[in-house]
């Protein structure tokens, strides 16, 4: 390796993140070029200088008083009473972060002895922000209090289980999208209207279908998937619908269904091998329930 | 306790261990801050909301062994962000602020929040950090994620959204400025 090789390795050798081999081929540069071995001093002196650079920050304690959590604490005891006070005192155990909590607690009438449970319970449950710095941060966390750690909780837990249902819901949607076009196709949710699963599969299969016929060419396909009143608008101006003339077409993205006004409603992302290669042509579905047929009843092209 | 368990709890809704995260990184993430951004109020606003949003994106963080470059990503951004806004507020140059010392400013009657951080360091240390502060940013940036968040060469290039191979390179260039800024020689440099 020549010198200019070695230099550039350097810092990843002092930072330990070369593999066995290099690690070898720099150490024995380094023994038998003393150029190289100056420049490896320097540059780790350097290295340790800006690593040690941290330290001369110190941290300034902002928690050295009780912070003023009167107005706080007279909100609480209009909503929580008594026994939210017990709940206090039980989470400000002794020696719970009690560190910052020195200083002046002239706490004499309830009130000011809830401010001083409540501060207490603030720097417990934030214990290591005492000797942490940012100096709002603390006040800024939303910290549950009282009864509301296991409202809170039990919010978490349900708003986890949702995402889940969502996520694999939506994974279901796009392996049976995936299926029907042979493409991968990332499903967008778009709503939490209760569209049956059943429901979407359908429309999204007539949606895909009907695009297929138009990218084939296949009017007589296209007006088998279509509404009457949509056969119609196919008639009257068919060149508006056919899009035999783009080539080949790839589904990128499709959202989930939503049901407005008895139309069910899903967006298509796609490309083609023509006019539009980068998915960035879109067109909307209206799809309508006639007897048990699913069958299009608008196609607009997004702008 | 380390990172990884701290992460898991604190996405259990466990503020206890988001706090002790945030006292394990606080102070290299406001090192980083001060060296991109200058400003100590600017550094403690800038760590303060980093911490903040990932306090409240923390479900979104699918593998809790990667908390820190996702946090540093956030701050980074926030940096960002700050930089952005104060090209808008002030178009004359950078102000470089020095780091305050020991004595904590009465800041009552200016509004400013309180001074998180004293500069303790030698006067050795503030030429460095005044060098580092001199640096370009995209300089200043690189070092103070490789060196103040001991962040892999990968990481900082995902934290900063360009390859590793560039953050190699600008690394070793950020050194041999950061070496002449203090009146050295470039190190890495070979003499012609
Ligand atoms: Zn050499």
């Amino acid at each position: 390796m020549s010198c200019h090789e070695i230099r550039e390795s350097l810092e990843g050798y002092i930072a330990g993140d070369l593999d066995d081999l290099e690690a070898s081929r720099v150490a024995e540069h380094l023994a038998t070029c003393p150029a190289c071995a100056v420049a490896y001093e320097e540059t780790r002196l350097l290295v340790g200088e800006l690593k040690d650079l941290r330290n001369a920050f110190q941290p300034t304690c902002v928690f050295e008083e009780v912070p003023d959590v009167s107005a706080y604490a007279r909100k609480r005891e209009d909503a929580a009473g008594r026994e939210g006070a017990a709940g206090l005192e039980r989470h400000a155990a002794p020696g719970d972060g009690a560190r910052g909590t020195r200083g002046g607690v002239p706490g004499r009438s309830w009130s000011r002895a809830w401010a001083v449970a409540a501060a207490v319970l603030l720097v417990a449950l934030v214990g290591a922000l005492a000797v942490a710095t940012v100096p709002s941060l603390a006040q800024k966390l939303p910290l549950p209090v009282g009864s509301a750690i296991a409202d809170l909780e039990h919010e978490n837990q349900l708003m986890r289980a949702q995402n889940q249902a969502m996520r694999d819901r939506i994974d279901k949607l796009e392996a049976r999208v995936n299926e029907l076009t042979g493409d991968d196709v990332n499903v967008v949710p778009t709503s939490e209207d209760d569209v049956p699963d059943e429901v979407t599969m359908a429309v999204q299969q007539v949606v895909i279908e009907f695009i297929t016929a138009q990218y084939a060419g296949d009017l007589e396909r296209m007006k088998e998937l279509a509404t009457p009143a949509l056969q119609a608008r196919i008639d009257a101006s068919p060149d508006e619908y056919l899009r035999d003339g783009a080539g080949t077409v790839s589904i990128a993205q499709m959202t989930d269904v939503s049901i407005y006004e008895g139309l069910y409603m899903t967006f298509v992302r796609m490309s083609d091998t023509k006019e539009f290669t980068d998915s960035q042509y879109q067109e909307n579905f209206g799809v309508k329930k006639l007897g048990e047929t699913y069958l299009v009843e608008s196609m607009e092209t997004d702008a | 306790m380390d990172d990884l368990q701290l992460v898991e709890a604190a996405r259990r809704g466990n503020d206890r261990a988001f706090a002790v995260l945030v006292r394990l990184h606080e102070r290299a993430l406001y090192c980083t801050a001060f060296s991109i951004l200058g400003s100590s109020w600017d550094a403690s606003d800038a760590v303060q909301d980093a911490f903040l949003e990932a306090y409240a994106r923390i479900d979104t963080l699918r593998d809790a062994s990667r908390f820190k470059p996702w946090l540093v990503r956030i701050l980074v951004n926030g940096c960002y962000d700050a930089l952005g806004r104060r090209r808008r507020l002030v178009p004359v140059g950078e102000t470089v602020e020095p780091p305050a010392t020991g004595e904590r400013p009465a800041r009552a009657s200016t509004g400013q929040p309180e001074e998180a951080h004293a500069f303790i360091g030698t006067e050795a240390q503030l030429d460095l950090f005044r060098a580092l502060r001199a640096l370009d940013e995209g300089d200043r940036m690189v070092l103070a994620l490789r060196y103040f968040l001991d962040l892999k060469v990968g990481d900082v290039a995902t934290a900063l959204d360009i390859p590793a191979g560039t953050v190699k390179s600008r690394i070793n260039r950020a050194l041999g400025r950061l070496a002449q800024g203090l009146g050295r020689h470039a190190p890495l440099e070979v003499a012609q």
